[in-house]
């Protein structure tokens, strides 16, 4: 046992780092059980997803009413919005939320990974940061990124 | 929490956490593991006794070591340290057997109420989910971390 770390500062336990157990990490111990939760996923319909962003919301509002002209605060309309990201992968069906005083991007159909523009899912390594290059609403012509900035 | 709990260690990256269970079948050591799906940022919630002996994995074996509240209450006490570690992250779980999905079920009504305060939790029925309700039978159940 190498340390102790104190994870929370609210209801997260102390957790001990044990390197022992790194032989596990690349490891999946239940292959069977993995199995059938990517088969119980495969067709189903997740939740909106919320993701914590470094925008304002004086910037996203600005974005938003580019587009749809009516973006209003956490009013959960499902905004038919298509967010390009610089991986080539494209983000659909978002919904503004709200929560504790910053704005949320949540997904509606979340069948992709969601990291958008100058946001990043916090605190993860996993998911590379990934920079919006366009925002394209149906009813509206695309916009370059330039205009996104 | 308040419900006692044992002490949980794990991997660097908080993404595999031991436990031993203690009680009249004697120390049983338990897994569980945060395992990427094929869906981006959703992790399934794996859990099982491991073997001293032969270090086999067992997501069915009934332990009988009296401590189901203590156990239930450490697994909780996992996905709190994993959502600490990833926070944008959706947990995902689901029993190897009806009679173990209504476990996790019964585990998650027993600290709903607290669990309510930090998590978004879902109930699956079928291919949808929606929000989890005490005494309602699912498929499986979702939770994500609320940001705070």
């Amino acid at each position: 046992m190498k340390s102790v770390q104190d994870l929370s500062t609210r209801k997260a336990p102390i957790v001990s780092i044990d390197p022992a157990l790194d032989k596990y990490r690349d490891v999946v111990l239940f292959p069977e059980k993995l199995a059938k939760a990517n088969e119980m996923l495969r067709t189903s319909r997740l939740p909106a997803r919320a993701i914590r962003t470094l925008m304002t919301r004086e910037e996203i509002e600005s974005k938003l009413s580019l587009m749809s002209g009516h973006a209003s605060n956490g009013d959960n309309y499902p905004y038919p919005i298509r967010l390009s990201l610089a991986s080539g992968r494209v983000l659909e069906g978002f919904k503004i939320l709200e929560n504790a005083g910053c704005y949320l991007l949540g997904r509606t159909l979340a069948q992709r990974e969601a990291s958008v523009g100058e946001t990043e899912i916090m605190g993860t390594t996993l998911v590379a940061k990934d920079k919006l290059v366009s925002i394209l609403c149906p009813e509206l012509d695309f916009l370059p990124a330039d205009q996104l900035q | 929490m308040n419900v006692e709990k044992y002490a949980l260690k794990a991997e660097a990256s908080l993404t595999v956490f031991e436990f031993i269970s203690e009680g009249p079948n004697g120390p049983i050591r338990k897994l569980v593991q945060f395992q990427p799906t094929n869906e981006p940022q959703l992790y399934n919630l794996a859990f099982g006794d491991q073997d001293v002996i032969t270090g086999d994995l067992n997501d069915l074996a009934v332990s009988n070591n009296g401590d189901t509240d203590k156990v239930l209450a450490t697994v909780v006490a996992a996905l709190y340290a994993f959502c600490e570690s990833y926070p944008g992250a959706f947990v995902y779980a689901t029993g190897s057997t009806g009679a173990r999905t209504r476990l996790y079920r019964m585990g998650i009504d027993r600290f709903y109420d607290q669990m309510r305060q930090d998590f978004d939790l879902y109930g699956q029925m079928g291919n949808d989910f929606v929000p989890f309700a005490r005494n309602v039978a699912y498929d499986g159940f979702l939770a994500q971390r609320k940001f705070n």
